[in-house]
């Protein structure tokens, strides 16, 4: 609702009377909420309807009065008239120019939040986000130490410096349990970037010391989500860490429209950076910083790094190779805004120019079809200039009439743009930035209005040409385009549209493919009635680094015991792994005997293996008394089997246990175990369904467990949402003990592993589609039009014995050339382009033959379409009528 | 240079104002306070859309003047919007009572 207003009287004033509204709404709670929501619902949408109709009747009476004060008025009333006539030139251009409409406007709603939009903080400009580095490294890391922030702080006090702890793998993610993306804060932060919380925030308490309760700011959208826009939120509690760091209590919310100015974490909670005293060294935290005005990035630069320079020398560290990288002596400040889109600004800067090729490609077609019907209105023309209408009023007729098809159809494409931008939000992967949620909004409103103006002048040039240029010899007017000159000029732009359409079309098919070919892949796993959930089991201080931690096995089977149990549920397993998210954990690998080489270890508890559905290719599963247990057997994937085994042969083989270090290399320290293979399964993409498997090896959950993030796979044979619902019940009782943070069927899971490839793919695909539409219409309404003019010509071959074969031949060969022509530019830019693709292909070569002979064969296939059908219509003329005519 | 004429006001338009003006009195004047004074005083039902639109309407003919206040949470995190009758829209008043004033002393009685 708020969005219509904002849309209808703009954001300032929306925002205002909503404030009213939820003030009285309140007011009118307190004699019974249900009697305050009905009356807010009830008065809202009759304000809705009011302020709808008196901004439509004020722009109406607007436009009325402006173009009846030119004599515009009578222009439009004879456009329309005169468009009623053509009913079906005018749905051809309507169309046209809505689908490329609609396109354009769904992707710039998209980009407009990564492209455009300027980051939300006041004076973004003098906002830089640090890379340092180290001179004899390629790349260095973004973290650094509270050590360091202090020494630069120190020896640059104008430079505003702040660090944050964003980066997933450590402290924030260890605290926040609740599924949300969090951020440790230091105290400095609102004062660098210069956005504060809306409501509450930080005291310089909450920097002191952990206690049980930590202190909380959650994003607007977590205020609104999660607490409803409670106005009393403040102390209201979240679960954070029930165990390991106590509850979490709302102390502020941040504004609307607050980006975390992470290039890592979209954090949606904040708490304050704690415990960093304790270990200064550690290098976890991101930085930002607020330039002095007028001072240059470059300038900064070198300052901080002879500050570093400084440092290095007094500190006389040298490297170890594993925790420590020794002092950095390089530094590379990146603007923040291009920091924050560098993720998505290729793909979107992609789109962008996608649509507007598309709106190209629509505006040269448009402008064909109108050149053709400016021939159809010869005759009108004509009389109009013979009876004292000058060039301008020619031009302004031919352009009214076009800004009317053109303004429809961007109307129509303005409607359709919602629903193709809730699809679009479908597919987009979670994990682009956007500085604003996508909507259809004042800005996107202004973009349509301004592609559409550009669009009007761009489609009015060439007809408003054609039909002076035959109004020319009745007013005895110089002609201003010779037939030839015309001819070549639709020859190029036919050309151009098929060239560009093959260079949508290939880049769609390329995008497309890869996106048939992830899903051709096996999974290794059924998903077919299968679900995870992810759960997180609070070690509670008992978690010891390279060991088992105690009581968590105990507590994840008395879990699984419950979920047995429920009705319609046919087996449950959990596994310590992360299932399906792009990434893996290393904590346990097994090796051979006399090898280092080292393969990852998965703990699974009874019933994995027949509840996720894997397959055995050799020996047997571990049974679940085994894993239960915790006796030494395993299975080994078919990977890990050839990897270890050359002959493959795993059975009755035995394997190491080996813990790891967080650098992934094993720990030399802990003590090996010997484990005998029982069973080869077959490989399972534990990663993405687009990322080859790696070797895996099964053992024992209750002998191996050192995460305390299983995820349990539920197979329940067609009742897998109520078992799914039942499951997050369950573990909603159990919490503290254990909560769960991720539940998904297997296939949704499946499918948001390609996420960001199948966005790319649908995005494309779509361009490409309508490119392939667009090229049709184009090439249609440019034959309709070459057979309108040689009408005369048909007859006279006609009547001297031409048959109608002979004459749809000599139509369509006449543009078989120049389609030719545009295939081999498209396909030469087209080559060029595909390279940039490159790294988005998933098991297509950029220059796979099959898929550029099916792009080809699609323009070709559509070109062909488009000049058949007015050929054959052409051929159907009467030479007798013509002749008389004549 | 001549006396610049107030502007023409719609009966609508000089409730919302005169609204404004008592509701501003003794407090900051508002959406709902402004819809509350035009209701009580007039004793007759208001439309909201009517209301901002007219206050929306006035200000951008220079006749109101509005600044917003800080976000409270009882508005759900909203700033609120308030208006001040500017000088030109207190001469279109005058104009409009005196007006009205000099058209009814010209009525007898007797024959309303």
């Amino acid at each position: 609702m708020l969005r219509l207003l904002r849309w209808l009287t703009g954001d300032d004033l929306a925002d205002s009377i909503a404030g009213d509204l939820h003030e009285e709404r309140l007011r009118r709670s307190a004699r019974g909420t249900a009697a305050g929501t009905a009356w807010y619902w009830r008065t809202a949408l009759t304000m809705l309807t009011a302020v709808a109709a008196a901004r439509a009747l004020a722009g109406i009476r607007r436009l009325a009065s402006a173009f009846n004060a030119g004599g515009h008025g009578r222009d439009l009333r004879h456009a329309l008239r005169s468009l009623r006539r053509a009913p079906w030139y005018a749905a051809a251009v309507i169309g046209v120019i809505a689908l490329s409409m609609a396109l354009a406007t769904t992707v710039f709603a998209v980009v407009d939040g990564v492209l455009f939009k300027p980051l939300p903080y006041p004076r973004a400009h003098e906002l830089y986000s640090l890379e340092p580095g180290f001179t004899e490294r390629i790349r260095g890391t973004p973290s650094v130490s509270l050590r360091e922030l202090d020494v630069w702080r120190t020896a640059m006090p104008d430079v505003e410096f702040t660090g944050f702890d964003g980066n997933r793998t450590s402290g924030a993610e260890a605290v926040n349990q609740t599924g949300l993306a969090a951020a440790m804060i230091g105290p400095e932060f609102f004062d660098v970037i210069g956005v504060r919380p809306m409501m509450g925030g930080f005291t310089p308490q909450h920097f002191g010391e952990v206690g049980r309760v930590i202190p909380i700011i959650v994003s607007h959208h977590v205020w609104q989500q999660r607490f409803a826009g409670d106005p009393q939120v403040l102390g209201r509690r979240l679960a954070v860490d029930p165990r390991a760091g106590g509850t979490g209590e709302v102390v502020g919310v941040m504004p609307e429209g607050f980006v975390f100015p992470s290039v890592e974490v979209h954090a949606e909670i904040l708490l304050p950076l704690l415990g960093m005293a304790a270990r200064p060294t550690q290098r976890s935290l991101e930085v930002v910083m607020r330039l002095p005005a007028g001072e240059s990035a470059l300038a900064v630069r070198d300052r901080l790094e002879a500050v570093m320079a400084a440092d290095a020398a007094g500190r006389n560290l040298r490297p170890d190779g594993r925790r420590y990288l020794g002092p950095f002596d390089r530094a590379t400040l990146h603007p923040l805004g291009e920091r924050m889109a560098e993720g998505s600004a290729r793909v979107f800067s992609g789109a962008f120019l996608a649509a507007a090729l598309l709106v190209l490609i629509a505006c040269l077609n448009v402008s064909g079809l109108m050149a053709a019907r400016s021939l159809d209105r010869a005759r009108e023309i004509g009389l109009r200039r013979a009876i004292g209408a000058g060039t301008w009023h020619i031009a302004r007729s031919v352009l009214i009439e076009n800004a009317v098809l053109v303004a429809s159809g961007a109307g129509l494409g303005l409607v359709a743009a919602p629903w193709l931008l809730r699809v679009a939000l479908d597919v987009m992967p979670g994990n682009l930035l956007l500085l604003k949620t996508p909507v259809i909004d004042w800005r996107v409103a202004a973009f349509a209005l301004f592609a559409t103006t550009v669009s009007v002048l761009l489609v009015s040039i060439w007809p408003i040409r054609r039909a002076l240029g035959l109004a020319a010899p009745v007013a005895g007017a110089a002609v201003t385009s010779t037939p030839r000159a015309a001819s070549v000029g639709r020859r190029l732009a036919v050309a151009a549209q098929v060239a560009v359409g093959l260079v949508l079309a290939v880049g769609g098919s390329l995008l497309v493919g890869s996106v048939a070919q992830a899903w051709r892949n096996e999974p290794g796993i059924d998903p077919e009635d299968l679900s995870f959930v992810e759960l997180r089991i609070p070690p509670d201080g008992r978690h010891v680094f390279g060991k088992p931690a105690p009581g968590v096995a105990e507590e994840l089977a008395a879990f699984l015991r419950r979920v047995r149990s429920i009705p319609g549920v046919r087996a449950a397993g959990a596994i310590d792994a992360h299932v399906l998210d792009r990434s893996h954990i290393e904590n346990v690998a097994f090796s051979l005997s006399d090898d280092t080489r080292h393969h990852i270890g998965l703990p699974v508890t009874g019933g994995f293996f027949e509840a996720a559905g894997l397959s055995l290719i050799a020996g047997r599963f571990p049974a679940d008394g085994e894993l239960d247990r915790g006796a030494p057997v395993i299975a080994v994937s078919q990977a890990a089997a050839r990897s270890f085994w050359h002959d493959g042969d795993a059975i009755g083989r035995d394997l190491y246990t080996q813990a790891m270090l967080p650098n992934a290399k094993p720990d030399p320290s802990q003590p090996r175990r010997a484990h005998t293979v029982v069973g080869i399964v077959a490989d399972v993409r534990y990663n993405a369904l687009d990322v080859d498997p790696y070797p895996v090896v099964y053992g024992s959950y209750a002998a191996l467990n050192f995460e305390t993030a299983p995820v349990v796979a539920i197979r329940a044979p067609g009742a897998t949402g109520r078992v799914l619902s039942e499951v997050v019940r369950l573990a909603e009782a159990s919490a503290p003990a254990l909560t769960a943070v991720r539940a998904q069927t297997a296939t949704d899971i499946l499918a948001d592993t390609i996420r960001p490839r199948r966005f790319l793919g649908w995005l494309f695909g779509a361009f490409g589609a309508a490119a392939l539409v667009l090229v049709g219409a184009g090439i249609l309404g440019v034959i309709a039009m070459s057979a309108a003019r040689r009408t005369r010509e048909v007859g006279i071959r006609m009547a001297l014995g031409s048959t109608r074969e002979g004459v749809v031949t000599a139509l369509v060969a006449g543009e078989a050339a120049t389609v030719g022509a545009g295939l081999v530019a498209g396909v030469v830019v087209a080559a060029w382009l595909a390279r940039f693709l490159e790294s988005h292909l998933y098991n297509v070569t950029v220059y796979q033959p099959t898929i550029w002979f099916l792009a080809v064969g699609a323009v070709v296939a559509t070109a062909a379409a488009g000049s058949l059908i007015p050929a054959v219509r052409a051929s159907r003329v009467d030479p007798a009528q013509v002749l008389r005519a004549d | 240079m001549g006396r610049e004429t107030p502007p023409a006001l719609g009966e609508f338009e000089q409730m919302v104002l005169l609204a404004v003006l008592c509701a501003g009195r003794d407090d900051d004047a508002y959406g709902l306070n402004v819809l509350a004074e035009l209701e009580t005083r007039t004793n007759r039902r208001a439309s909201r859309g009517a209301v901002y639109m007219t206050l929306d309407r006035l200000e951008k003919k220079g006749l109101l003047s509005s600044y917003l206040t800080g976000p409270t949470p009882e508005r759900g995190g909203r700033a609120k919007r308030c208006y001040r009758v500017t000088k030109s829209a207190l001469a279109a008043l005058r104009a409009s009572r005196r007006a009205l004033t000099a058209l009814w002393d010209g009525v007898r009685g007797s024959e309303i």
